[in-house]
Order: structure tokens, then C-alpha cells, then sequence
């Protein structure tokens, strides 16, 4: 399995350390998240990835070869930066033209734009786009090249929920063709459904890296809503908190089925059920 | 490296500005025609009234060649401006606007950019000085027709008809030497600011400082004179002495070469040096 690894990154800007031996792994095939709070120093991590940062220190490995610097990563990886910049007296089409004569690739413009639902506003100039467009013409822009391994800072900023959707499709259907992605994000409960692996970091170090599997039977904050009044003799059990018309708890997956059976039993149905994201709770865990 | 070059020609191309400079171009050339045209007779007469009391002049003073050599004046000022206008921020509006991050994550290297930029620079400023060529000369001789040409600087230069078409040719060269020079000297600048409109004023400065310094050389600033880009840009002219002088030419091609580099090397430096994430 191909692999790509940043190991030991330090980085500062005069006194103030940014990143402090930091190290995480990509392999093709998963998605790993990056997450941490504004300022943990993902975005600087992106940058040192994609050789526009030289760091004190770090090391880049490909496929377990030692790479002479960051920048030797860039014929594999396709990036994305944060809130993306184009040539706004180009069209989207033109923009991306481009950079993959830049690149000497072979892809079809129109293509990409309508595989990121851009293809209507294909001839629009760049300077009339919204964010959400500029954000989904930066992802056409990391695939002119093909590249087995995709760098995504935030790419789901300034997207429409429907949009978002289909983002988590395009990178499922990445993961699946055998690309690795690394992917940092705020929108914690979209990226839990597709990541594989999740790496936290809080200023300037890993907090808690690991894969999503080793976690999913922990327990996690539940909330069921219920559109009428819970009956008075209603007992849910110890560990609960209720209100009229709430009743919460922490659950693990077992427990939480077993929760639903019982209500349904005594025929008390839920109209949503809230289960808090394990990438949610360790992030607040992080930050308290 | 070469589609570096094409990358920056096609957003060069697409770029407006790139417009605007040749249509004032345009208008400049086509002003001095109208001005000559209409007054340019009674100029000339003005001009060589003294000379016309010890020689007898026939023929045609005010013909194409004439109005060419006026509009190769235009290297002074006019044409540099127009340059600066599209080389100058060749590198800051990249650096403005973000989009050179866009381009650093593709496999290029920081030296490949920056002399991709100062390659297209130079093709522009080639096409420009060649486009420019075409609308002076080729219009004035039809519009003012043939004859001798006939001017005043550092003394009466005569210049047979015969001889005057390789000496344009060479003033042109001459001129894409000089403007290319000036051409890389803006785009140096644009990389040591990140405001484009900081880097055109700069270049402009420069041009306008250096215009000053030698209009006083010989009274207040003496010897001076060979260190100003201004001075080595207005070599073209030597090539209308009716003996050229040939180890000026020389002096100023080895002055804008060594210029160039200097330049280049400064900016490639500095380009590897620069942080682009801010």
C-alpha cells in the first residue's frame, strides 16, 4: 500500500512555535482527517506539505523513501489550499485550461468543472463567483493532474449543504478509486461518515491520532426527542437526564439499540435521535 | 520551462491592460501623424529656417522617415510607461491575489516561475516594439512618402534614403535591447513589492528620476551620466550619427546586458526567499 509520511515537523515564526514535532501518515485507499481549533496549526501543515513552507525541521517520506524536501511531493499530491485563489479575469474553464497546460496533463476541463457541478458557470469570469464556487473550482483544480493523493484544507468552507453532500460523495468515490486524501475540517459530523483515520492537533501538537474503527464502540452523548410529554411514571433508568420532552444519556451503539427497542415497546417513538460524533466529543475533550 | 512561458503569455493575452497599452500605442502614433500632418510643415520650417539661409534644401524634409525618427522619440518616456504598465506587476499581482500559492504547488520550482516571467516579459515587450514598428514606419512612408532624412542632434545629421532602412531596423533592436532591459528592471521590482500599483509607481519613479539627472548632467551632475538607464535606453540614436559610433553602442549593450542580469539574479534571490503564505 503507497503511503505518504510527514515526520517530526517543527516549525516557528520567530518566538512563537507553530508546530512542534508533529508527525502523521496518509496511505492511499483512506481518508484522514486533520482536526483541531483555528491556530492548531493545520493549515501551516498543509503549506509545509505542499513545499510553500520550508519547516526548521521535518522529514518527508514516500512509500518509506526519504525525499530530499516537501516539494518533491507535488508530482503525487494535488492541493488544495485554503479559500483558493484564481486568475479573476478568467473564466472558470479558462482557469483551469490553464494549469493543466501548466501541469502538461491530458484533462478535460469540462469535464472536471462538471464532476465539481460547475459546468453552467463553465465560461462565467472567476471574479464573479461565490466562495462556495471558488471552493469547488479548487477542487477541480487538484484533479487536472490525476494525482494519487489529494491535500484538502478545509474544503467544505463557504459549501451549501446540498453541495457538501455531494463533496462527501466525490471524495468516497477518490477513496475508493485508490486515492489517499487528507482532508482538515470544522464540519466534524460530515467528515465522521467518510474518514478513515483522524489525526487531532492543538497547538502545535498531535493530541490523539488513530483510525475511526478502534472507536466506534465508545460511548457517546445521545439525545432522543420526543414530540409529546414523556409520561410522569416514565423511568428510563440511572445515567438519564429528562425533560418533558427530551431524554438524555451516554450510550454506547449496543446501548442506544437497546434504548430504541424499549421506548418502541412502550410505544414512545422518538422523532430524532441525536448521537454526538466521536470526532465531536474527542474534539471537545481536546479543547477543554 | 516552456509551458511556464505559454502559462504567463496566456494570462498576459487574456489580461485587458494588455490591450489598453497597445490601443494608447495606437493613439499615440496616431496623434503625432495628425499633429505632423497638419502642422508639421510649417515645425520643420521652423526648425531648419537657419539652415535654410546656407543651403538649398530640395526634396521632402518632413517625409516618413522623419515622422519615423519622431515617433522613435516616444523611447524616452512614452513607450517605457506603456511597458511598465503590463511587466510591472507581472509577479506582485500574484502575490497580491494568492494565485502564485496556485501555481507553487504544481512541480515547478521558485527559479523556473520567476524566469518564465522575465521570458514573457521579454516576448512582450518584443511583439509590442515589433507592432509598434509597423504602425510608425509602414504608415509614415505612405503617408509623408520617401526622401532623406535630415535631423539636428549633437549636430546636422544627413542620412541618404539608402542607408535608412537597415539604421531603423538596428535602432529597433537597439530599442527591444533597451525596453527589455527596462522590462526586466520592472519586473525585478515586482519582486520586491507586494502591491502592483507600488511596483508600476516605482519603475515610473526610476524612469522619471533618472530622466531629470541626466537633463542636468552636464551642468549638475556631471560624470553621471553613464550610470543612468535612461541615458543607455537613448542609444538608438547613435545609430542615425551619420558615423555611427560604434564603441557607444557597444558600451551601452554591455551596460543593459549586465543590468539585465543583475536584476535577475536580484529577483531570483529575493523570490527564494520571499514568504508567499501571508
Amino acid at each position: 500500500m503507497s503511503m505518504i509520511e510527514a515526520r517530526d515537523l517543527v516549525l516557528r515564526y520567530g518566538s512563537q512555535t507553530i508546530l512542534d514535532k508533529v508527525s502523521f501518515s496518509l496511505q492511499s485507499g483512506r481518508i484522514t482527517a486533520l482536526i483541531g481549533p483555528n491556530g492548531a496549526g493545520k493549515s501551516s501543515a498543509f503549506r509545509i506539505m505542499a513545499g510553500l513552507v520550508t519547516p526548521e525541521h521535518g522529514e518527508a517520506w514516500f512509500d518509506h523513501v526519504l525525499l530530499k524536501s516537501f516539494k518533491d511531493l507535488r508530482k503525487s499530491c494535488g492541493y488544495l489550499l485554503e479559500a483558493p485563489d484564481f486568475y479573476p479575469y478568467l473564466s472558470g474553464k479558462e482557469n483551469l485550461d490553464l494549469l493543466i497546460r501548466l501541469s502538461g496533463s491530458h484533462a478535460d476541463a469540462a469535464s472536471l468543472l462538471e464532476l465539481v457541478g460547475l459546468a453552467d458557470a463553465a465560461d462565467k469570469k472567476v471574479r464573479n463567483y461565490s466562495r462556495g464556487m471558488k471552493q469547488r473550482l479548487g477542487m477541480a483544480q487538484v484533479m487536472t493532474d490525476d494525482p494519487a493523493y489529494l491535500i484538502l484544507d478545509e474544503p467544505f468552507n463557504g459549501l451549501d449543504p446540498e453541495v457538501r453532500e455531494q463533496m462527501l460523495a466525490f471524495l468516497t468515490r477518490m477513496k475508493n478509486q485508490g486515492k489517499g486524501i487528507l482532508v482538515s475540517t470544522h464540519q466534524l459530523d460530515d467528515i465522521e461518515t467518510i474518514t478513515d483515520d483522524f489525526i487531532f492537533l492543538n497547538r502545535g501538537v498531535v493530541f490523539l491520532s488513530g483510525a475511526m474503527h478502534d472507536y466506534h464502540d465508545e460511548r457517546q452523548n445521545v439525545t432522543l426527542f420526543f414530540s409529546t410529554p414523556l409520561p410522569g411514571d416514565f423511568d428510563p433508568g440511572a445515567g438519564f437526564t429528562r425533560s418533558p420532552n427530551t431524554l438524555k444519556a451516554t450510550l454506547g451503539i449496543g446501548e442506544t439499540e437497546d434504548l430504541l427497542k424499549n421506548l418502541y415497546a412502550k410505544g414512545l417513538v422518538p422523532y430524532r435521535v441525536n448521537r454526538s460524533g466521536i470526532l465531536h466529543d474527542k474534539y471537545m475533550e481536546m479543547t477543554r | 520551462m516552456i509551458r511556464l512561458v505559454r502559462f504567463e503569455l496566456f494570462k498576459m493575452v487574456h489580461r485587458p491592460r494588455t490591450y489598453l497599452c497597445l490601443g494608447l500605442m495606437v493613439v499615440l502614433v496616431a496623434l503625432i501623424f495628425w499633429g505632423l500632418k497638419t502642422e508639421g510643415e510649417n515645425a520643420v520650417k521652423y526648425v531648419f529656417q537657419a539652415l535654410e539661409k546656407n543651403f538649398i534644401i530640395q526634396g521632402n524634409m518632413l517625409n516618413g522617415y522623419f515622422v519615423t525618427f519622431i515617433i522613435l522619440n516616444t523611447l524616452w518616456i512614452h513607450v517605457p510607461v506603456l511597458i511598465v504598465i503590463v511587466t510591472g506587476d507581472l509577479f506582485s499581482s500574484e502575490l497580491e491575489s494568492g494565485t502564485i500559492r496556485l501555481v507553487l504547488t504544481r512541480p515547478v520550482s521558485r527559479n523556473q516561475v520567476a524566469l518564465s516571467k522575465f521570458l514573457a516579459a521579454l516576448i512582450f515587450v518584443f511583439v509590442f516594439l515589433l507592432f509598434w514598428g509597423l504602425i510608425s514606419l509602414w504608415p509614415s512612408l505612405v503617408l509623408f512618402g520617401k526622401g532623406d532624412l535630415i535631423v539636428v542632434f549633437n549636430g546636422l545629421q544627413i542620412l541618404e534614403e539608402k542607408e535608412l532602412l537597415w539604421r531603423f531596423v538596428s535602432a529597433f533592436g537597439f530599442a527591444f535591447l533597451g525596453m527589455g532591459s527596462f522590462a526586466i528592471f520592472s519586473v525585478a521590482v515586482s519582486f520586491f513589492t507586494r502591491k502592483s500599483l507600488v511596483t508600476i509607481l516605482i519603475s515610473l519613479g526610476i524612469l522619471v528620476i533618472s530622466t531629470l539627472v541626466q537633463t542636468f548632467s552636464s551642468s549638475l551632475f556631471h560624470g553621471w551620466q553613464s550610470f543612468l538607464i535612461t541615458y543607455h535606453l537613448a542609444q538608438w540614436q547613435l545609430f542615425f550619427y551619420t558615423d555611427i559610433d560604434w564603441p557607444g553602442i557597444q558600451q551601452s549593450v554591455c551596460w543593459l546586458l549586465g543590468f539585465s542580469a543583475v536584476c535577475i539574479v536580484a529577483s531570483l534571490i529575493r523570490f527564494n526567499r520571499i514568504k508567499i503564505t501571508e
